[in-house]
């Protein structure tokens, strides 16, 4: 269940808002849902115009040429400036529905008219009145803290990442901190019969760092209660809030253009999509990437792997691989190395010729640089970008001043490679390398 | 002061000729109406430069995207959702006017200000979820030829993500163009075409 987290402290006391207006608040923010736009004279879907697109994840606003985007924190908005009164709850929403502000002018006509009930109007004023707290979470006078969520499904795997970016953060950041904070991991413990909702809020970090594949799960309950999800040790489906969540190896729809330049390339042309029951988003990350590169193709199942030279293949979870048996002789095997771990002994002696992608071939070349293992080299890259990230935010940190700082984010991770967030601001590179036999 | 710089353009103007019309022009008397700042009529030439369009097809952008008809031109760029989105809806309603308030044949081009990222590919989508009908062409290129345009223009940009809402609703034909910065009213922009149509 979506729950914002650092709100509930603030609303339990003072009474004025439950945890679940805030999330209806957050969710008409951030997404516009349920609302309706009015824009010269058209209403539309509220959808295409939320108030975080011109305000910004954290209502402190901007401005786009002569356009002024105001902050509306309610802390802003409550307080008295020389063009316009204080806004009350009923002002507020006067200004949502007619555009006229405190002052009796008009707003903005970049600003559109909101119709919204009473009930929304209250849960995003509940929200903007929580906003402030929720850009603070995690964080200290004198220091900020990163966690790392551990449940009983990544208990093990998490405690060494834990303890991995610990050593990496103290090997980056100098001991007396960045602006006058030190930084901290905090592990998020999720212990069995605790909801996710509980544990953080017992334990308020600025991001979640490393998540691990067996919590990917996870994500989009973090993500939708506004906690940022940092360098998880996965790759990003790149359908990810693109504020909130960055990985450091390149995302499925990455990978997917990799495979399919790659059949286009060897020059296949009978290919037949073979994708189980995957049901994770991967295979329309690969069929768009077909269809991107001009490969047609045939969807099929592993039943049906026989049916081509090449096949491009999503095994379903678990499966012993008797579709091995199957294969044409001449075929070739696509897919994501990840897929074939445990499969690889038996297509060598299948003798399958394969081409398999590496999801994290960035971290692999880290890895191979630096001479250390993979959770190690991962935690030491995400440390590095973690000192740019905290270093970028300056004395004002905030989750929206950290996460700003990807904008320009840029390192060199290994010798031809280097993650660029202004490129690709969902995992910073597409490097994705083959394993062919 | 600016009275002065404008009295320096003024002059300038004088002694440059043409090319120096448009900015005499638009220090001139500007109307604003619903925040929307209208300029006095200009004159732009196109230049003679491919265009790719949605499908990713190389246009002549004089003879084929613009031909004889009458034009709206706005500025965008794909990842922008902020103003962009907004300047789209105004967009929308001249393209599902146009067609019958404006007896002339309309075009549209919605002009990307980031060449560099915004392949047809992206155009065609964004085009397609502002509901853009086949006279209405989003447009990308060569970034020197887009920044050839935008120069002619006067729509360049020193950081995309400051840019200015902004509209120019003329005809290629004779070179005339009404200026438009901010957000007009449909009504306003079917207007000036009824205008350059009678």
């Amino acid at each position: 269940m979506r729950c914002a987290f650092a709100a509930l402290g603030f609303f339990a006391a003072s009474g004025a808002a439950t945890a679940n207006e805030v999330d209806a608040g957050r969710a008409i923010f951030e997404t516009g849902v349920g609302v309706t736009a009015r824009i010269m004279g058209m209403d539309l879907p509220g959808t295409g115009f939320a108030c975080r697109r011109c305000h910004g994840l954290d209502g402190a606003g901007g401005r786009e040429g002569a356009t002024v985007m105001p902050a509306i924190g309610w802390d802003k908005l409550a307080a008295p400036v020389a063009s316009r009164p204080a806004y009350t709850p009923e002002l507020f929403r006067k200004a949502l529905e007619t555009g006229i502000s405190p002052s009796g002018r008009a707003l903005d006509a970049a600003m559109p008219r909101y119709r919204l009930d009473g009930a929304q109007a209250d849960a995003l004023m509940a929200y903007l009145m929580a906003l402030p707290a929720i850009e603070r979470r995690g964080i200290e006078a004198d220091a900020v803290h990163l966690g790392v969520l551990s449940t009983p499904r990544s208990q093990a795997l998490a405690s060494a990442y834990a303890r991995a970016l610990e050593r990496a953060l103290a090997e980056r950041i100098p001991a007396h901190g960045i602006f006058g904070r030190t930084v901290k991991v905090r592990p998020v413990g999720v212990a069995a019969g605790t909801d996710l909702k509980t544990a953080v809020e017992r334990s308020p970090v600025v991001a979640m760092i490393g998540l691990a594949p067996a919590d990917s799960g996870l994500i989009a309950d973090l993500l939708g209660d506004g906690m940022p999800v940092l360098f998880p040790l996965f790759p990003l489906a790149g359908t990810e809030d693109r504020d909130l969540a960055h990985g450091l190896m390149a995302d499925w729809p990455a990978v997917a253009d990799a495979i399919a330049l790659r059949i286009k390339a060897d020059g296949r042309s009978d290919i037949i999509l073979a994708a189980g029951d995957a049901g994770d988003g991967r295979l329309a990350a690969l069929a768009a990437a077909l269809t991107r590169a001009g490969v047609s193709y045939r969807l099929g199942d592993d039943l049906s792997v026989g049916m081509a030279s090449a096949v491009l293949l999503l095994p379903r979870p678990g499966a012993a691989g008797a579709w091995i048996t199957r294969l044409r002789r001449d075929a070739v095997l696509y897919g994501m190395a990840e897929d074939f771990v445990a499969l690889r002994v038996r297509l060598n002696g299948a003798g399958i010729r394969y081409r398999l992608a590496v999801q994290g071939t960035s971290v692999a070349s880290m890895a191979a640089t630096a001479q250390l293992g993979a959770l190690e080299a991962h935690a030491l890259m995400a440390a590095d970008l973690l000192h740019g990230l905290l270093l970028s935010a300056g004395r004002d940190l905030r989750r929206a001043t950290l996460l700003a700082g990807f904008r320009n984010l840029r390192r060199q991770a290994a010798p031809n490679l280097f993650l660029d967030y202004a490129t690709h601001p969902s995992s910073g590179t597409a490097a994705v390398e083959f394993i062919v036999e | 002061m600016i009275p002065d710089r404008y009295f320096l353009i003024a002059l300038l103007a004088a002694g440059l000729g043409g090319g120096g019309a448009m900015l005499m022009s638009r220090s001139a008397a500007v109307e604003t109406v619903d925040g929307a700042r209208a300029f006095p009529m200009e004159v732009i030439e196109l230049p003679d430069i491919a265009v790719l369009d949605g499908e990713g097809r190389a246009l002549s952008l004089r003879k084929e995207a613009v031909g004889d008809a009458l034009l709206v031109v706005n500025f965008n760029f794909t990842t922008c959702e902020t103003i962009c989105p907004v300047g789209n809806v105004v967009m929308k309603a001249i393209d599902d006017r146009a067609r019958t308030e404006v007896p002339m044949p309309v075009r549209l081009l919605s002009i990307t200000i980031d060449p560099a990222r915004d392949t047809p590919r992206k155009m065609r989508k964004a085009a397609s979820e502002a509901g853009a009908s086949a006279q209405w062409l989003w447009l990308t290129g060569a970034p020197a030829d887009i920044d050839l345009l935008l120069g002619r223009f006067d729509a360049r940009a020193a950081d995309i993500q400051f840019h200015d809402p902004m509209f120019l609703i003329g005809d290629a034909r004779s070179g005339r163009f009404r200026r438009i910065v901010g957000l007009p009213k449909p009504e306003r922009v079917l207007e000036e075409l009824r205008g350059f149509a009678s």
